[in-house]
């Protein structure tokens, strides 16, 4: 067990890749704190991972509210004694900010960077010095391969989740002396609630989807998982300040099979 | 353990972060080819990993050279069937002031660093296609990320490691072949011996690191078998930087302040 004796907060884990954050928290042998805005979602995901063995326990938390975020730190160091790890997973991208910059109504740009910049700064301010404390931490931040490669319409979202990443890089810097590590998992598209808001047919769209993606699918939540595992272990030991790409090579480079047929036919 | 059913080359593996890493895969139960140009230690590396109880044979390789190469692949397959995961690990540097590096002297790093990874990343590659998908792992360098002084011809053969990669990942991704990098800061090896060697010169180094230490190669073996696992199966193309923080900024602030 690779997060065994570890405290952990989860934000937005009521769904999506935070619940499966959270899960597999818990498999790993961490005590996790899943938290968000959906007491009936949380306290299901909290119910799955003790049946399953783990231990877990669930707390309202919105990420844009100070109070309920230092209330949520000092809840899992009352419970559990410690808190090892945080995980900024909340986030926000509503259909409503989708738009060129001259069209975003600025009560949506405000909401982006509520929630996907200052909530991860409220929790991060609110936890290193319990980190600190116990001599230690690890911190991973859930951005998005927007935040380096932008995508029409998102002008909020991108600048919000690029500056996530800069946070987390000073964090780094600022808190290595005192063995706190700070790093980001940039996801491509996964299959989530969240997602499954962009599209009406979903046959079409997951065909979309692999038609951009070198690797021929859609990202599965637990690969978000499993990264946010390695980055929170002891075996991520010497990486901080650090970001890791996991969209099946969407980034990488251009990528037009159906333009120019695949140039390595003859393996 | 998390690689039962996988089978790596690791080249450069005689030593240094190769031996690190093949440690590494080895313990999380994966057969490992130790490949280096000195057979004698990858001979000794292999029979480290086969005392603590790991699968491994010991190969003789000059990354350079296509035959010895493909040699190295044959003897892979004929002693563990497959080859699922390949380290690149194999480099050298070259630390010539820039006015007298001649042309021989940047060829000979881009040879290994450069073109080693391209010729052995296509032998395995070429297995991997039959065996239905791989890992490919890249050791580039911070050097891949950014300059570093009078380190020119490193630097340039490192960052060619990354695009590299990062090209081969989108051709590659339709047989189901990852290919990743990482990119390590400053580990005291045989390669870094001239330079960190030096005392004043490491306690510099080391102060310019967010997290105070330099790197092991041990620390190198948690990023390799998460990129060899089936935990990263969708993760393709990505550089991991391995530093302690020291690509993220600077560590000290560059002006005292009152
Ligand atoms: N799914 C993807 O394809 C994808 C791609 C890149 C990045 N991401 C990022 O991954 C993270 C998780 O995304 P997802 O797709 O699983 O879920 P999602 O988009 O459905 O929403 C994320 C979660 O955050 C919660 N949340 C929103 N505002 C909150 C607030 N103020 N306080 C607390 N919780 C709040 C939501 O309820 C939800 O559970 C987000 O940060 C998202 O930006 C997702
Ligand atoms: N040590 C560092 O600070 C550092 C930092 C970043 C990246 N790296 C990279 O890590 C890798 C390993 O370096 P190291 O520090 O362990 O150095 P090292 O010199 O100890 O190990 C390099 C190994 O590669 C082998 N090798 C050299 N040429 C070869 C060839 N033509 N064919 C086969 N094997 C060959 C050597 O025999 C040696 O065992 C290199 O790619 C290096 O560039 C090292």
């Amino acid at each position: 067990m690779r997060l065994k004796d570890k405290a952990a907060l989860v934000t937005g884990a009521t769904a999506g890749l935070g619940q499966s954050i959270a899960e597999a928290f818990a498999r790993e042998g961490a005590a996790v704190l899943v938290t968000g805005r959906d007491a009936a979602r949380g306290e299901a995901v909290v119910e799955g991972i003790r049946s399953s063995g783990g231990r877990a326990r669930f707390r309202r938390l919105d990420v844009t509210a100070e109070e309920e975020v230092e209330a949520a730190v000092a809840a899992t160091v009352d419970e559990w004694g410690r808190l090892d790890v945080v995980v900024n997973n909340a986030g926000y991208y509503g259909p409503a900010s989708m738009r060129p910059l001259a069209e975003l109504p600025v009560a949506e740009w405000d909401r982006v960077i509520q929630v996907n910049l200052r909530g991860p700064f409220l929790v991060c301010r609110a936890a290193i010095p319990a980190m600190i404390r116990q001599g230690g931490g690890a911190i991973v931040s859930i951005a998005s391969i927007r935040a380096i490669h932008c995508s029409h319409n998102l002008p909020a979202y991108t600048a919000s989740k690029a500056a996530l990443i800069q946070m987390t890089k000073s964090i780094a810097l600022d808190y290595g002396a005192q063995n706190i590590r700070a790093n980001a998992i940039l996801p491509g598209v996964h299959d989530t609630p969240g997602g499954q808001q962009s599209y009406t047919d979903r046959e079409e769209y997951l065909r979309r989807i692999a038609s951009l993606t070198p690797l021929g699918r859609i990202g599965h939540p637990s690969g978000i998982a499993y990264a946010a595992v390695f980055l929170a272990s002891d075996e991520a030991a010497y990486i901080t300040g650090a970001t890791l790409v996991v969209d099946g090579g969407r980034i990488a480079g251009e990528y037009r099979p159906h333009r120019s047929g695949p140039s390595t036919r003859r393996a | 353990m998390r690689l039962a059913d996988k089978v790596a080359i690791v080249t450069g593996a005689g030593r240094g972060n190769g031996r690190g890493i093949a440690r590494g895969l080895a313990r999380e139960g994966a057969a490992v080819a130790v490949a280096d140009i000195i057979e004698e230690n990858a001979r000794k590396v292999a029979r480290g990993i086969e005392d603590s109880g790991g699968r491994a044979i010991a190969l003789k390789v000059d990354v350079t050279d296509p035959q010895s190469v493909q040699g190295m692949v044959d003897a892979t397959l004929a002693a563990f069937s497959t080859i699922t995961t390949l380290v690149n690990d194999a480099g050298v540097i070259s630390r010539i002031p820039f006015f007298e590096t001649t042309k021989e002297e940047f060829q000979r790093v881009v040879d290994v660093n450069l073109t080693g990874t391209f010729l052995v990343a296509q032998a395995v590659a070429r297995v991997m296609v039959k065996a239905g998908g791989g890992s490919i792992i890249n050791i580039a360098s911070q050097g891949a990320e950014r300059g570093a002084y009078e380190l020119v011809t490193y630097c340039a053969s490192k960052g060619g490691v990354k695009t590299f990669t990062m090209a081969l990942a989108v051709t590659l991704g339709q047989y189901n072949i990852r290919v990743n990098a990482i990119a390590p800061g400053p580990i005291p090896t045989d390669m870094t011996a001239a330079s960190l060697g030096d005392p004043v010169r490491r306690a510099s180094i080391e102060a310019g690191i967010p997290l105070g230490r330099l790197g092991t190669p041990e620390d190198l073996a948690g990023i390799c078998v998460y990129y060899a696992s089936d935990e990263s199966s969708w993760v393709t193309g990505s550089t991991m930087w391995i530093d302690g923080g020291g690509l993220a900024g600077l560590a000290r602030a560059p002006i005292a302040r009152k």
